[in-house]
């Protein structure tokens, strides 16, 4: 037994001090073995096309391939426990918008919040924008306004419940004293099938109406972040144009890229070294979102970080203001 | 003609000898995974998708739809051989394909399958071609009032899916149902029954519910049991279907392809309600309906044709509008946008090269899937000589890394195996998990269409009947429910007097 004592404990002592070694090598040099990319959504949907886009890119500037794993599930949120329970080593990331993290508290009910995280990057913005029929009878957003006061309720499609459009088209509805009910589809194939088979007017977007309004059967009413994909954007009315005081900052956030929290400063810069070259500056990536018409733009770390925490402190108030506090 | 054009162009697409060599691999892979249960397309598609990123789109896609809808001629294999689907859509081939290959009768089960199939498949490419534009308007009609209607039509022909008690096939419909009451509400974002499990936030998944109930659960009995598997040993009696078989399953094979080819362009689980239609149909018309559920081939021949004449119309609202019907279209869309390539209205304008090309490499599939399949029924055969020690381990297997694979999430496992309880324990009481399959399917779909109407109705109940669509479907069903009544009346007078 005393042998075996001692064996056991020389085993248990030597194992963290290899774990140590391994990890001030790791340090060193990065990546030495493969990525895991946590995605939070099926694949097809706008995240896993993300992924994929730049998966490449990844491989080819590190060597390493990038694994781009699909836990889809309550709004994205199993896919945030399964980044936090991964180690703080670079080698498993989440893909996801940062509205996931900045709100989840108060949409999903769940306990973290942004400092339970590393953010490394932000690299592009959704293409939020309220769409409806090319044939409907307003012309513009103020038209849209009139009509609505004249014939409330006005029933509109949205692809979640308590997403970041929804909120936007309840934060108008208060401001402007409109009437404006919901109608939940289960994400965009369902909206825009209602939408083009006449069930419903209009509907809210997240990327990817390009395709509809390119071939004239949609165009957009209210653009909330990044270019209408109209033929004449100049033409389309821009939320914060139109009502300076939406708080557009504290809804409406970018999509990038984390890690588990209590990343070491340089890895998180080595991180964000390579993934900033495989997204923002890499033309697979500019070319795949130009075609979903979502904008390109990168958010350093420090930036975005910044960015989560003010949209997360706001956030709270805002909901409660709106009436949408889960009970 | 210009269709005529259009065709010989896309053959000149489909049939160069790469593409011939993608379509070839996509429907070959696409078999494999349908045999085996648990794994799907989808997985297979994103985990495909890097390698499609360095071959020309057109290729890509013709690869990757070939992967789609080998996997519905695939998924019919297990559901007849050891009673455990392959695919969602095959749940109700195994009703009858399984008691079939009891009676020694696996090789004309197969064989029929694989023909039905090919028929189903050429027969609703036909109709792609031809009428791909007046359907995906078509399609766009079924608003949410219509799919309410239409998910209340089927309801009331569940009862067509049971063997036995029509009291006890109802009672598991519900309780699907209810089963599929579990999750987040759409459009208050409450969770219902989930005590609390994030996985359960999104409802059950099919895929672990049907894995665990037909496929656990059937290991479960079959160890209990000691099953007497030696009438496979003895009765392998005839590997292609007799005269008796293809005349009895003309019809089935024609009414399927119908069901099939219409049901399956309506978006969000069409092509999986027509089978179940189709055995409810069959079963309604035959001249001997008591024996569906004992092996009639019927039951094989109609619902398999039913999926994948399904399988290729769910193609239409992807092509034509860039809307995809169901998950695996929806990476296929996805692929298509990494290759550049932007899906919608202007798809058919801007591409004519892949509209074309992949359509006609789905006649090419179809022939190819028809040739493989048919001389590997002999081989699936000889499956059911291996001792059930060996062969049930191998089953589990499958379906524990199937269930994974599909949402990396290690509690749909546990979910799977909950299920794979009580779909024994149904079993020992002689309930049966079809119906229950169809109620946890359709029941969040019906939830959703009903409130959404009546949210467009602003509460208005007469939504359903003002709507030409919605009106008809809603008085076929209607209909069919005073039917059951009225019998079921006269029934219990005849008896009692």
């Amino acid at each position: 037994m005393g042998k075996r004592m001692i064996c056991v404990l020389l085993v248990c002592s030597l194992g963290p001090l290899a774990l140590n070694l391994e990890r001030s090598f790791a340090q060193e040099a990065y990546p030495t073995k493969p990525i895991t990319m946590l995605v939070p959504f099926p694949p097809g949907g706008l995240s896993d096309t993300t992924a994929r886009s730049y998966a490449g890119a990844v491989q080819k500037i590190t060597g390493q391939p990038l694994v781009v794993v699909n836990k889809p599930g309550a709004g994205g949120t199993i896919a945030v426990d399964a980044l936090q329970a991964a180690k703080p080593d670079g080698y498993t990331l989440l893909e996801s918008s940062a509205s996931t993290l900045a709100h989840g508290m108060f949409t999903q009910g769940v306990s973290w919040g942004p400092k339970d995280f590393t953010v490394i990057l932000g690299h592009s913005l959704y293409n939020f924008a309220f769409v409806v029929r090319a044939d409907a009878p307003w012309k513009n957003f103020d038209e849209w306004v009139q009509y609505v006061r004249q014939n409330p309720p006005f029933k509109y499609g949205c692809y979640g419940n308590l997403v970041t459009m929804h909120i936007v088209m309840e934060w108008i509805g208060k401001r402007l004293g409109l009437k404006l009910v919901p109608v939940h589809f289960k994400g965009d194939a369902e909206g825009t099938q209602n939408v083009l088979g006449g069930h419903i007017m209009g509907h809210c977007y997240a990327g990817g109406q390009d395709a509809l309004i390119k071939a004239g059967k949609m165009k957009t009413l209210i653009q909330v972040t990044g270019e209408p994909c109209d033929a004449d954007p100049k033409s389309v009315a821009k939320l914060k144009e139109v009502l300076p005081d939406a708080p557009v900052d504290i809804i409406a956030l970018p999509r990038g890229i984390f890690g588990p929290k209590g990343m070491p400063e340089t890895l998180q810069a080595k991180v964000a070294d390579v993934f900033r070259k495989a997204t923002v500056e890499n033309p697979e990536f500019i070319r795949t979102h130009q075609l979903m018409k979502m904008e390109v733009k990168y958010f350093g770390p420090k930036d975005l970080e910044t960015a989560i925490q003010k949209a997360h402190s706001g956030f709270g108030e805002l909901i409660k203001s709106l009436g949408l506090e889960r009970k | 003609m210009e269709m005529l054009h259009h065709i010989l162009f896309g053959f000149q697409v489909a049939m160069t000898p790469a593409n011939l060599l993608y379509c070839f691999f996509g429907v070959l892979l696409g078999t494999l995974i349908g045999v085996l249960p648990g794994l799907g397309p989808v997985a297979t598609i994103s985990i495909l998708m890097p390698i499609t990123l360095s071959i020309s789109p057109v290729s890509a896609i013709i690869m990757l739809s070939g992967i789609y809808y080998g996997a519905q001629y695939g998924g019919s294999t297990t559901s007849i051989l050891i009673n455990v689907p392959g695919e969602a859509t095959s749940v109700v081939t195994c009703i009858d394909g399984y008691k079939m290959a009891l009676q020694g009768r696996a090789g004309p089960a197969l064989g029929i399958s694989a023909i039905g199939s090919f028929i189903g498949g050429m027969v609703s490419l036909l109709g792609v071609m031809l009428l791909a534009a007046p359907l995906a308007n078509f399609a766009l009609r079924f608003g949410p009032p219509e799919y309410f209607s239409l998910i209340f039509l089927s309801l009331t022909i569940v009862s067509g899916l049971g063997t036995g008690s029509t009291l006890k096939a109802l009672l598991m419909a519900g309780l699907g149902m209810l089963t599929g009451a579990i999750g987040m509400d759409m459009s208050t974002g409450i969770p219902r029954f989930t005590f609390g499990i994030r996985t359960l936030y999104d409802g059950v998944g099919l895929v672990p519910a049907i894995m665990g109930l037909f496929g656990i659960g059937e290991i479960l009995t079959n160890i209990e049991e000691k099953l007497e598997l030696d009438i496979f040993k003895t009765k392998i009696k005839r590997i292609l279907p007799s005269r008796e078989d293809w005349v009895r399953s003309r019809g089935p094979i024609g009414r399927g392809t119908l069901i099939g080819f219409f049901l399956g362009v309506i978006p969000g689980g069409g092509a999986l309600i027509s089978t179940f239609a189709s055995y409810a149909v069959e079963k309604k018309i035959s001249r001997h309906p008591e024996q569906f559920g004992q092996g009639a081939i019927e039951g094989v021949a109609g619902p398999e044709t039913a999926n994948n004449a399904g399988a290729q119309s769910s193609f239409i609202p992807m092509l034509a509008l860039g809307i995809p019907p169901n998950v695996v279209l929806a990476v296929l869309i996805s692929a298509l946008i990494i290759h550049g390539i932007q899906p919608g209205p202007l798809l058919l304008a801007k591409h004519p090269d892949l509209f074309w090309g992949v359509i006609t490499s789905m006649f090419v599939g179809n022939a190819m899937l028809l040739i493989l399949n048919l001389p590997l029924v002999g081989l699936w055969v000889q499956l059911l000589r291996v001792p059930y020690t060996y062969l049930f381990p191998a089953i589990l297997l499958f379906c524990l890394v199937g269930v994974y694979s599909i949402t990396n999430n290690y509690v749909e496992i546990l979910l799977m195996v909950f299920f794979g309880v009580v779909g024994y324990l149904m079993r020992k009481f002689d309930f049966e998990p079809a119906p229950f399959v169809m109620g946890l399917v359709l029941s969040s779909m019906m939830e959703n269409a009903f409130r959404q109407s009546l949210t467009l109705s602003e509460g208005s109940m007469t939504i359903f009947f003002t709507r030409p669509i919605s009106a008809l479907l809603m008085a076929v069903g209607l209909g069919v429910l005073v039917c059951y009544v009225v019998l079921g009346v006269r029934k219990r007078e005849r008896g009692a007097g």
